[in-house]
């Protein structure tokens, strides 16, 4: 016997299998065929201690509903009790259902057609905020970052899977401690972020309560594009900032085309846009007077505004507001709270009414 | 440990709670092999949810009869895999590319070498040697005749040991694991 025709015994020998007298043989007496099982066996014990290594963390919690099945058995216990003859009951359901068609048809067209859904998101400190997703792309995560208290909030939401005019959502939820990498949760790496997953249809509302954070509420519907969004007419109380360049004295200081596409919505005007620029410090745009801001004059997308002796502009991609002035904050040394939110970008903050007609920033503490 | 039959029973009847601790139990063992399958750790994640949603919305897909519900569980988990390969080709075309080592994994020789693997071979060898998958198990979570199993774990075997056994030599004949 030779080793080409043993060494798949080897292999069955490592699973437990007995082999045949001349094999077994061959294998006892084969310096070859015995450096292959050894390098057999040491295979499957490396892998298990590869494996072994996997296997501490625990799995995320998620909550396990399923509707159809209490439909199921209430549907089985009505059956098994039921007190009228059967086929006449059989005859009723058919005849509703005959009646009921036609509205169910029509309220389907009106409200499944499309296949993005215009989601819109709120929750505790969280003002709406709104995104598209569409059902034929999975691999879309919309997320959103802000601060409850002191403490950074992110949220990621996956679709899993559409049934009719129902979306199946993964939401996946964290509350930082000052210091902690929010980046992980954008990276899908996080795998200490909460998970729930719930079923979503468009044109009803939804509230999730999410621990730590509070309720969040989901409102959406059906729409046939994935539409461009906000860029045209900014909403009565809004202050946007798309992709913008800051000139100072006619100069590009800061250009945030690439690290933001920053689109502020909110139903309320107490908020105002909150932009960092490296270098540059912290600008605070609301169409409320704040203190110690100065009054910038809108021309669509550009804000310009004369402030510590220069001349400033936002040139930016989308048009800002309605308004033809907004105030802004200019604050130089002013850091933000959380290094979490990195150097660049454009977020919000709250404003607080400090004087009759006076609002603030409301700065959390660090 | 469970009673495979009396647990599946009350999950097959919508008990959330059984399903609850059989997902605990199981899932950290299924996400192990999906992230050496699939050397994504975002992606096993996916595949693993995606997994348990797809049995917990549909556990009388499972036969008792056909094997055990780990093997069943495996098995559906495959399906995805070879789902989510699918669509990450299409959209981004690293279908191709040899699987990143695990993040809790401290990499070896023989995982580095395994990671080379084909996809197929990784299942294989996985099931066999981390979670002692029987012939008939392997057989009914591979959906391949029982016969053919033993043949294709020795080359599966055979093509971890000759990648293992290069990366020896490269390594100036080390017999480091």
């Amino acid at each position: 016997m030779i080793c080409d025709d043993t060494a798949e015994y080897i292999s069955a020998l490592c699973d437990g299998e007995t082999i045949p007298p001349p094999a077994a043989q061959h294998i006892g007496a084969c310096p070859d065929c015995q450096a292959r099982l050894s390098d057999y066996l040491a295979m499957g014990v490396e892998l298990r201690r590869a494996a072994s290594l996997g296997l501490a963390d625990a799995v995320p919690s998620r909550v396990w509903s399923k509707p159809q099945n209490r439909v199921a058995t209430w549907w089985q216990k009505g059956w098994e009790t039921m007190r009228i003859p059967r086929v006449a009951f059989a005859v009723l359901v058919a005849g509703i259902l005959v009646l009921a068609s036609a509205l169910v048809v029509n309220r389907a067209r009106a409200q499944n057609t499309g296949n993005v859904v215009l989601l819109t998101v709120a929750g505790p400190d969280l003002p709406p905020s709104d995104c598209a997703i569409s059902t034929e792309d999975k691999d879309q995560a919309p997320y959103w970052s802000w601060k409850i208290g002191a403490r950074p909030v992110a949220l990621k939401i996956r679709l899993l899977a559409r049934d009719g005019g129902r979306l199946r959502l993964a939401l996946r939820t964290r509350v930082y401690h000052p210091g902690e990498d929010m980046g992980a949760l954008t990276r899908d790496a996080d795998l200490a972020a909460r998970l729930q997953e719930v079923w979503f249809e468009p044109g009803e509302s939804l509230k999730v309560d999410v621990p730590e954070v509070g309720t969040l509420t989901f409102k959406g519907q059906w729409i046939d594009h994935m539409p461009i969004m906000g860029l045209l007419d900014p909403g009565p109380t809004e202050v946007r900032f798309g992709r913008p360049l800051l000139l100072k004295d006619q100069r590009v200081v800061g250009d945030l085309s690439g690290r933001i596409g920053g689109i502020f919505t909110e139903d309320r005007q107490d908020w105002a846009m909150d932009c960092t620029v490296p270098g540059q410090g912290r600008f605070q745009i609301s169409l409320l007077p704040m203190k110690g801001a100065v009054e910038a004059h809108v021309d669509l997308g550009q804000v310009s505004f004369e402030e510590g002796g220069h001349s400033w502009e936002f040139v930016n991609g989308v048009p800002v507001c309605r308004a033809d002035h907004v105030w802004v904050l200019h604050r130089p040394t002013l850091k933000t709270e959380d290094e979490n939110f990195g150097e660049a970008g454009c977020g919000n903050v709250k404003l607080v009414q400090t004087e009759p007609g006076v609002w603030e920033p409301q700065e959390k503490p660090k | 440990m469970f009673d495979d039959r009396e647990l599946w029973k009350k999950i097959a009847n919508g008990n959330a709670e059984a399903f609850d601790t059989w997902y605990r139990e199981t899932g950290p063992r299924l996400r192990a092999f999906l992230r050496h399958l699939l050397g994504d750790e975002q992606g096993a994640e996916d595949v693993m949810q995606e997994t348990f949603t797809q049995i917990w919305r549909r556990p009388h897909r499972f036969d008792p009869e056909r094997g055990s519900p780990r093997a069943y569980l495996f098995g559906v988990a495959r399906r995805q895999t070879a789902e989510w390969r699918r669509k990450r080709k299409a959209t981004d075309e690293l279908g191709v590319d040899p699987p990143a080592p695990s993040r809790v994994e401290i990499a070896s020789m023989v995982t580095e070498a395994f990671s080379r693997l084909t996809l197929e071979h990784r299942s294989l060898l996985w099931l066999r040697e981390v979670e002692g998958q029987s012939y008939e198990e392997l057989a009914t979570i591979l959906e391949v005749p029982l016969g053919t199993v033993r043949s294709r774990l020795f080359a599966a075997r055979e093509a971890l040991r000759a990648l293992w056994c290069t990366a020896r030599q490269d390594s100036g004949g080390r017999h480091d694991l």
